[in-house]
């Protein structure tokens, strides 16, 4: 997220007590503009820098005498209860002061441990609104209103002042400002702003070490610092470092450090342009490499500029973001659409093959005169009839040759019938074959025909002749019978013998000097095998 | 409850080519989204018209090596019955007139001869075939033939010459009986026997009314 909260070209207005200093942020480097006062000349040129420089969001740092502190206790309560509290005591505080700030900094460990709070504001707002009226005449996107103990909070995660609980930074400017910031473990309690007494061609250590220990001893009785709290002093001014180091005395409880600001600015990318490199462009230049000053004093109404362009850039962003996704989730689809394309191809050429295959078959297929399935149909159906279609005459010639081994035997009518046999119970089950039972006798025929059930009966009638004996008689007849037999597919039932001798019937006839002759009567039952 | 917005109107322009930007985001999203969705859905089309198309060609290759077996296998035998007018309406008169031709070449005695109303069958076709043809019926005529008969082998003589008479012929049923059951010699000339003969005759129907 760095690349998100880290500025890109923005505009740094450094209000100050008596002049105003316009810069910019631009690659990674803090330029110099110009130096301002509230005159309509410089007005002007303000505006006319603006002109130039029109979609660039502002930050405003203050850097003034009149920023106060003020530091309180409440009793600690929910989120929404605290927030009216802290309204209620900026209100009273700075009686409606626009540009002002509350934030709870820590919670007492003991009693009713009440929250620590701090009230801040910049005390004489006409030195800002001026510019701010301008800037917003120009619907320029001011990001938020800062100051210098601001700006040093939120550089507190920078190599210098990185782990220190308690932290002084003490910068010098035009050779008699003096801002002194205490910060305990990374939160800006205090700064304050003071004058030194102009010395020509020396360096004000020792006073500004006469100030460090007055801070020290206030910071001790409004009980931000401990007696026994081991101070970290960083001095940034605009002279040798080790001159001034040298002017400083330091104890057990409070060490000094010296930065040159020209040489830490000129690391830092601060483009001076010829002008005296002040420290808190110094500090300013070194937060926006890291990111966005915060801002502290600015309500919406002067950044709603600033607040409904992010809201475009957010806007614009996660619509990149929904391209993306879109993109993103297209693609596998994209990719199996490519994919099923390229199927599709292949199947059309291996489509195209048969096609061309289908082509060449139909031209050397056979001229037919009904389609093949009826033909099949047809001759099948012809066939099956064709099967089942005995002539009587192979049953005549085994009836004759039968007739042959009993001479005595007189054929009076012989029965040749093709009949519909009964039908297979369970063939037709197993298949769900439906027993036809509908229609006229010759359909019935026709339908057993069809299903290949069919054979054949003959009923044989004659008379049999002895001169003399019944037992002879009988004997033809069963003779004849046995004949027939021979044939392995057939059946032969006697139905009438030439003398009824069972004994469970009573029998009649007469005995006398006459021929014997008795009638008889056979079945003859044949599958259809051809 | 009406919702103000904090900005006049003409503030809103300050942002408008954030909003076209963003417009045109989401539009190309949409466009993205629903050309692919397109794409995906016209890929989906193509490929089940082609996967029919193939397996169409494959089936309509398949079904004509089938027809063309098919027809090899069962032309010669269709040809057959063909010429021996088994898928031709049935001919009455040229069933009467080889009766008659048959009586005269074995110098039979008169042949009574009753054809029924003929009737038809719709036939079908067995189930494991693809894509079956036109609708075949079956007809059938029962015919009566009655003679008397000087010697049994006029009887076969006569189904003979039936049988291989054009047409597709089926002896139902068959009676020969002795006229006289007291005669013991045979040797003169007279109607010994009395036969008595029930046929089917078949035919084809190639274009049935449905």
């Amino acid at each position: 997220m760095i690349w998100f909260t880290r500025p890109s070209n923005t505009i740094v207005i450094i209000v100050g007590d008596f002049d105003v200093q316009v810069l910019t942020w631009d690659k990674r480097n803090l330029s110099h503009h110009a130096l301002l006062t509230d005159t309509p000349a410089d007005r002007r040129i303000f505006s006319r820098f603006l002109l130039d420089h029109p979609n660039w969001p502002v930050v405003i740092i203050a850097d003034l005498i009149e920023e106060s502190f003020r530091h309180e206790s409440s009793v600690h309560v929910s989120a929404a209860d605290q927030k009216a509290i802290l309204a209620r005591k900026l209100n009273y505080a700075f009686r409606g002061n626009g540009f002002s700030s509350a934030r709870i900094t820590s919670r007492a460990t003991d009693g009713r441990r009440d929250d620590h709070i701090m009230l801040s504001a910049l005390t004489r707002p006409e030195l800002v609104k001026p510019w701010i009226d301008l800037l917003l005449k120009r619907k320029m996107a001011i990001q938020g209103i800062s100051s210098v103990a601001f700006l040093l909070e939120s550089s507190y995660g920078s190599r210098e002042m990185r782990g220190t609980e308690h932290l002084l930074v003490v910068s010098l400017d035009e050779g008699a400002t003096l801002r002194q910031t205490y910060l305990r473990n990374g939160n800006a309690l205090l700064s304050r702003q003071t004058t030194l007494l102009p010395h020509e061609n020396v360096i004000p250590g020792a006073d500004i070490y006469q100030e460090t220990l007055h801070i020290r001893k206030y910071l001790e009785r409004i009980r931000l610092l401990p007696f026994d709290g081991k101070l970290r002093v960083q001095v940034y001014a605009s002279m040798d470092k080790q001159q001034l180091l040298r002017e400083l005395k330091p104890t057990d409880l409070s060490k000094f450090e010296c930065y040159d600001t020209r040489e830490e600015a000129n690391r830092r990318g601060l483009r001076s342009n010829g002008q005296k490199v002040h420290s808190t462009a110094y500090f300013a230049a070194r937060l926006l490499r890291i990111k966005r000053p915060p801002n502290i004093y600015a309500p919406f109404e002067v950044r709603r500029f600033f607040e409904l362009k992010q809201a475009a850039r957010r806007t614009m962003l996660a619509s990149f973001a929904v391209l993306a996704v879109a993109a993103v989730i297209s693609a596998p689809s994209l990719l199996s659409a490519l994919d099923r394309w390229d199927q599709t191809r292949a199947m059309q050429s291996r489509t195209a093959a048969l096609q061309r295959e289908y082509e060449q078959l139909t031209e050397r297929f056979p001229d037919t005169p009904i389609p093949s399935k009826q033909m099949e149909l047809v001759v099948k159906t012809s066939e099956l009839i064709d099967r089942q279609s005995p002539l009587p005459m192979a049953a005549m010639s085994d009836i004759g040759e039968a007739l042959a081994e009993t001479p005595d035997l007189q054929i009076t009518s012989i029965r040749w019938d093709l009949v519909e046999s009964a039908p297979d119970i369970d063939y037709m089950a197993m298949y769900g074959i439906m027993p036809t039972v509908t229609g006229n006798e010759a359909t019935r025929f026709t339908q057993a025909v069809l299903e290949d059930r069919t054979s054949l009966k003959i009923l044989i009638s004659g008379v049999a002749f002895s001169p003399n004996s019944y037992r002879q008689a009988q004997e033809q007849v069963l003779n004849f019978a046995a004949a027939l037999g021979r044939n392995p597919d057939a059946t032969v039932t006697p139905l009438k013998m030439p003398t009824d001798v069972r004994s469970d019937t009573s029998v009649s006839t007469t005995v006398n000097d006459q021929e014997l002759r008795a009638e008889f009567s056979l079945e003859l039952k044949l599958e259809v095998v051809q | 409850m009406k919702f103000e917005l904090p900005y006049a109107p003409i503030d809103i322009l300050m942002i408008k080519w954030h909003l076209l930007a963003t417009l045109l985001c989401l539009a190309i999203a949409a466009a993205i989204y629903l050309t692919v969705g397109g794409m995906s859905q016209q890929s989906q089309r193509d490929l089940r018209g082609a996967q029919g198309e193939l397996s169409q060609a494959q089936s309509s290759v398949e079904l004509i090596e089938v027809e063309d077996a098919t027809i090899r296998e069962y032309l010669d035998r269709y040809r057959e019955l063909s010429a021996q007018k088994v898928v031709e309406a049935e001919d009455r008169l040229q069933f009467l007139e080889r009766m008659a031709e048959i009586r005269s070449e074995f110098s039979l005695f008169p042949i009574s001869v009753n054809i029924d109303e003929q009737s038809s069958h719709r036939l079908t076709y067995d189930p494991s075939v693809r894509d079956p043809a036109g609708p075949v019926d079956l007809r059938f005529s029962n015919i009566q033939v009655s003679l008397p008969l000087l010697h049994e082998d006029d009887l076969t003589r006569l189904l003979t010459a039936l049988d291989t008479s054009p047409g597709l012929y089926q002896v139902q049923s068959c009676s020969l009986t002795l006229r006289n059951r007291a005669a013991t010699s045979f040797v003169s000339l007279g109607q010994h026997f009395q036969a008595a003969c029930s046929l089917v005759r078949y035919s084809f129907d190639l274009s049935p009314q449905s």
